[in-house]
Parts: C-alpha cells; structure tokens; sequence
C-alpha cells in the first residue's frame, strides 16, 4: 500500500515537474504537454497516469508564470494577465518575490480549485445519476452553447470550430444501428476519429508547425536566487486571504464552464481585483496584487474544469479533454457511473491533485532558475522533437498507419484553424461530446413513443426542462454578447 | 492576406465542403435517424459559414483583435511536407533510422539553412558542426523512444529496410 503512494508521488512530481517545463517554453499549454504525454501512460496503470497528468495539469498552468514575469513572454495563456505586473516587477528587480508569489498563489489557487472538486463532484456526480437521455441530450446541448458564447473572438468561429469537432464525431458507425458513415469506403475509418490521436494532431501538432514558423531561440535571461525571500512571501500571502479567495472562486467558476480556462479566469481576476483594490491606480506598475490573483485564478479552474468533465462526461478546458483521452484509453467511462464503478480510481486522483499542489511549491521555486535555460532551444529544434513525440506516441496508441494519417490530418487542420482565428478547443470539446449528443436523441427519439413525440418526452422531464430553459439562456447571451462587441481572450488551447 | 478576406475564403471553403458532405448524407444505409444528426450538423455549419462571409461582407472596418496577417510560410509548408514523407517513409526505409533523419534534416534545414540575416541563431558558425549537433539531438531522441517504448513497454516500431 505505501509503495503504491511512494509510486504514485513519484509520477505526481514528474508530472508537476515536466508540466512546469511545458509551461515554461513559450507555445506550449498544459493541454499540448498532456496530449504529448498521453502515449507515455499507455502501459501505466489507470490511477498512476490519471495522478500524472494531474500533475502535468498543475504544473503546466503554472510554468508559464516564470517566462511571463523574467522575459515578459507566457509561456501559456493562462499566465498572460500574469505579465502585466510580473515583468514590471521584475525590472523593479523583484523577480524572485514574483515568481515566488507566482508559486504560492498557483498552489494556493490550485488547492482550493482541488477542494471544490472534491465536495463538489461526489454532489453532482449523485444528482447526474438521475439523468435519463433526455438530461444527457440536454447537457450536452447546454455545454456547447455554452462553448459558443464563450468562444473567443469571432463567435461565428467558435460556433463553426465546435461544430466540425461534433462532425468528426459522427465520422464511423451510427451508434445505434451500426452503420458506417462518412468512411469512403475505408474500413479503418469505421471505428472513428480515436479521441487521443485527435488530441495530439490538434494540440501538438499544429503547435510543432507553428514553431516551425518562428526561427531564431527564444528571449532567456538569467535568475539568481537570494536566500530569506520565502517566508516574507509566505507571510504576506497569507495577510491577503480576500484577494486569494474571491480569485479562487472566479477561476473555480470559469473552470466549470466549458471552453474556458486559466486565461480568461487570469484576466478576468486581475481586471476585478483591480477594481476592488485601493491600490487600483499602482495595478500595471509592478505590485505583488497583480501576480497573486491571476495566479490564483488561473491555477484554481484546474478543480472547477475537472468537475464536469468526471461527472458529466463535458470537459470544462481543452486540458480537461484531454485528460479525458486518458480515461478513454483505458476503457473507462467519464460520467456518473465513474463514481460508482471505478470510486477507488476517483479518491486516488483527488488525492494526486492535492499532492501536486503541494510540489508545485519546490518545483515552482527551483524551476526558475533550472527550467529558463531551455528557453535557449531553437523553435526548429523544439518543433521536430514535438512533431517526433507525437507521431511517436500515435503509433504506439494504434500502431497503424491510418493512425499516423489521422495525426497528421488533425495537426494540419488544427494549426490552419489557428492560424484562421478558429479555437481549436471547441473542436476537441465537440468530438469529445459528438457521440453522447447524438446517442442520447437517437434513445430519447426510441422512449418517446410513449408520449407521441420527442419534443413531449423532453417536456415531461423537469431536469430536461430546465436545462432547455439554460440553453436558451446560454444562447441570448450569446447574441447579446455579439452584440455588444464583447473584448478578445486569447483562445486557451 | 488580411483576416477579412481570409474569413470569406475560409467561410466559403467550409460552405462549398459541407455542402458536398451533406450530400454524402444521402447514400447513407439503414433508417432516417442515422443520417438526421450528421445532416443537422452540416446545415448549421452552412448556415453559419454563410453567416460568417456575409458578416465579413458587410463589415467594412476591421476588428482590431482580427488585424494580423494569414500567410502560410514557407517553413511551415516545407515541414508538413516533411512529415508526410517522414509517416510514409516509416514503414519502407524503418522508423528509428527515418526518425533520426528528419530530426536532423528538418531542423537544419529551417533553423539553419534558410535562416534570414540578422535573426538570433542558436548555431553559428560552420554547417559541419550545426549538422552534427543537430544529428547528436536526433540521435538521442531515438535512443530515449527506443529505451522508453520499445525496450520497457515493448512497443514495436516498423523496422523496414533494417529488417
């Protein structure tokens, strides 16, 4: 039993670890590390490599912090709002306090965003219980009109983006009669785009290939650490537990919705916190507030991200999908019956998360001064190794040449969506949840000839009514929001 | 390219593609429901699409958030031409030794062939020696698959010409 634990924090630190590092490089996210490392926990057992790729998670919404206060680069979008004070105080000569800061907060923020899922999923995961398939129909629904007024930039875009990933979802057999559709008539596109392999194309490889269009190494500058910075952090953290708390519960919040993640919850807690603060006028100057609350935030949508996603089968981020890829690989099942059927599975990842939090602490406050070197790699170097890793780990998932196509496929299409303004994140949330939106109409449409239509059988289930009255809700503000013009995020791929 | 224009190419590809698929619908086998979900899919893809091209259309100032360049570059053609080759050539010549040549030939090609004047260079100096760095990295990628996949989770990889 200890040596299961010992094993377990081993990978969970190797997952915090090289989590950190993706964060650090610039282009890469937590959901293109996880996607990349997906292959690797192939032959792990279920719990070890869902534990990893939680620490993956933690570390890579973290990592970006240390670039975007030493070099005024993100090294993800979840740390972007991190550089409007992080870099100011670092030419203040107070990067160690930031990146410290930076470090507190990412695990503070992630903790409290772990908690929330803990008491949380148990609750919902017991309510979902009760949803028939007019409920998962509608749930669905809901999660990509949802997805489609927060999509960013063009809402047309984001609308079209999560709509072709729910047509690569129908692309195989019909799921009630079995019959193949969209295949051309080649029989390995009976079984569907695979999950994982969609992941990598979309995340990795079109990452690789935009590094291929950047040439020439990244911007690196040197850390020296000081000694007797830690516990004056530590200290003034915690004399700010209003600011820590309300960014927690704006990242929590924006994790649960589907299509968000760190980098609107950043924002959107580095905006609101700023307008609260008596300091408002010092906010972009370079104050140790305006590193805290994004931090915190951003690190904190981990937990609400990953409520939806283990209870209800809807990713709430692209890296909650892509956590969803592990489960898929090994036969498991996201939903409510998770709760049920796997409970040990649940705990041990719970556990796992707590624990990456905790090591984000060491990882994050040594990471600065040992992963920024990295940041000397050229972009062609680090575009090949990403484009080898992941045709590498394609043909370990299939082994198949189509495999490797598909990769390929999906990689060229993603970077062009990119490169177009498309998110790609709707996309993946759209195949992710393609299979239950029309499973659960194909069932709805087979009980309702009881009632005489389908339209009647939704109205006679209160769950199903309510979740078509947030739909319509969902989709108003969807209008209203095009309406008004509503500011760009950067997409959270 | 500016975004505009891209938006209504783009928009009309999607339409013209999605037009062609929903006719695919129509030889599909077996009962309507089968085929209804795909459709739906496809018609709100159209409408949308024409939505996006005439909201392009019609709008005559840019977005300032939609003001950056489209072009595809030429490094980026180049690389995913290489990759094909590389997913082809896998199973002939065998896939460590084409692993180790495209991670030698693609980053030297665009990190130091077709590097532009004046732009920051990990490698300088004679090609001889950017090549064999290049090849060291390659080489040691290959060995840590070989040691990670195929030694510890026994994954087989096509062996082709080594065979």
């Amino acid at each position: 039993m200890i040596e299961h634990w010992i094993i377990i924090s081993i990978w969970v630190l190797a997952g915090v670890i090289l989590g950190t590092i993706a964060g650090v490089l610039p282009g890469f996210s937590a959901s293109v590390a996880i996607a990349l490392l997906l292959p690797f926990t192939f032959a792990m057992k279920a719990d070890i490599a869902l534990c990893f790729l939680g620490g993956v998670f933690a570390g890579g919404l973290f990592g970006g912090a240390i670039t975007a206060i030493l070099v005024k680069i993100p090294g993800a979008p979840s740390n972007i709002a991190t550089v409007f004070d992080g870099y100011p105080l670092s030419k203040k000569g107070m990067a160690q306090e930031a990146i410290f800061v930076a470090t507190l907060a990412a695990a503070i923020g992630g903790l409290l965003g772990v908690l929330t899922f803990i008491f949380l999923s148990p609750v919902l995961a017991k309510f979902a219980l009760r949803f028939g398939p007019a409920e998962e129909f509608w749930v669905s629904i809901f999660a990509l009109t949802t997805l489609a007024s927060l999509s960013t930039g063009n809402i047309f875009k984001g609308v079209l983006s999560g709509l072709f990933g729910l047509f690569l979802g129908v692309i195989g057999l019909d799921p009630v009669e079995g019959r193949a559709r969209f295949t051309f008539g080649r029989p390995e596109l009976c079984t569907g785009i695979p999950l994982a392999v969609a992941l990598i194309g979309f995340f990795a490889v079109s990452e690789a290939f935009s590094l291929f269009e950047k040439k020439g190494v990244g911007r690196f500058k040197k850390y020296e650490g000081r000694k007797g910075v830690f516990f004056p952090m530590l200290k003034w953290v915690f004399t700010k537990p209003l600011l820590v708390l309300s960014s927690a519960i704006i990242g929590i919040i924006t994790g649960l919705l589907p299509g968000t993640g760190g980098s609107v919850a950043g924002i959107l807690a580095y905006n609101e916190t700023k307008r609260f603060s008596k300091k408002r006028e010092q906010y972009g100057t370079g104050i140790l507030e305006g590193v805290l609350a994004p931090e915190t935030a951003a690190n904190a949508t981990e937990g609400g991200a990953l409520t939806p996603m283990l209870t209800l089968g809807i990713p709430g981020s692209a890296a909650a999908a892509a956590l969803m890829g592990t489960l898929t690989i090994h036969g498991l099942i996201p939903g409510p019956n998770l709760y049920v059927n796997e409970i040990s599975l649940v705990h041990t990842f719970m556990i796992g998360l707590i624990l990456a939090q905790f090591l984000l602490v060491p990882v994050g406050l040594v990471g600065a001064k040992v992963f920024t070197p990295l940041l000397k790699l050229s972009n062609p170097v680090m575009g090949s190794i990403v484009l080898g890793l992941a045709i590498v780990g394609t043909f370990a998932l299939t082994g198949t040449h189509s495999g490797l196509l598909i990769l390929l496929f999906c990689g060229i299409v993603g970077y062009f969506m990119e490169k177009f303004g498309f998110s790609r994140a709707p996309a993946v949330i759209g195949l992710v949840l393609s299979y239950t939106v029309e499973y659960s109409f194909q069932l709805s449409t087979s009980m309702a000839g009881g009632v005489g239509s389908v339209f009647r059988y939704f109205m006679s289930r209160p769950i199903s009514v309510v979740l078509m009255v947030l739909c319509v809700l969902s989709l108003a503000t969807t209008v209203f929001l095009e309406l008004k013009e509503k500011p760009t995020i950067p997409a959270e791929d | 390219m500016t975004m505009q224009r891209s938006n209504i190419i783009v928009g009309s590809f999607i339409l013209t593609v999605s037009f062609l698929l929903f006719l695919v619908t129509f030889t599909f086998e077996g009962r309507q429901l089968g085929r209804i979900f795909p459709q739906v899919i496809l018609i709100l893809m159209m409408v949308f699409s024409a939505v996006l091209i005439l909201k392009e259309l019609i709008k005559r100032t840019r977005s300032q958030g939609e003001a950056r360049s489209s072009v595809i570059p030429m490094t980026t053609l180049f690389a995913m031409g290489v990759a094909f080759v590389y997913i082809f050539a896998s199973f002939i010549v065998g896939f460590y030794v084409t692993t180790a040549l495209t991670l030698t030939v693609l980053p030297f090609t665009l990190g130091y062939l077709m590097k532009t004047e004046g732009e920051a260079q990990e490698i300088r100096g004679r090609w001889s020696v950017a090549l064999m760095r290049y090849f060291l990295i390659a080489f040691g990628f290959c060995l840590i698959v070989y040691l990670s996949f195929t030694s510890i989770l026994k994954i087989h990889f096509p062996d082709g010409l080594l065979m």
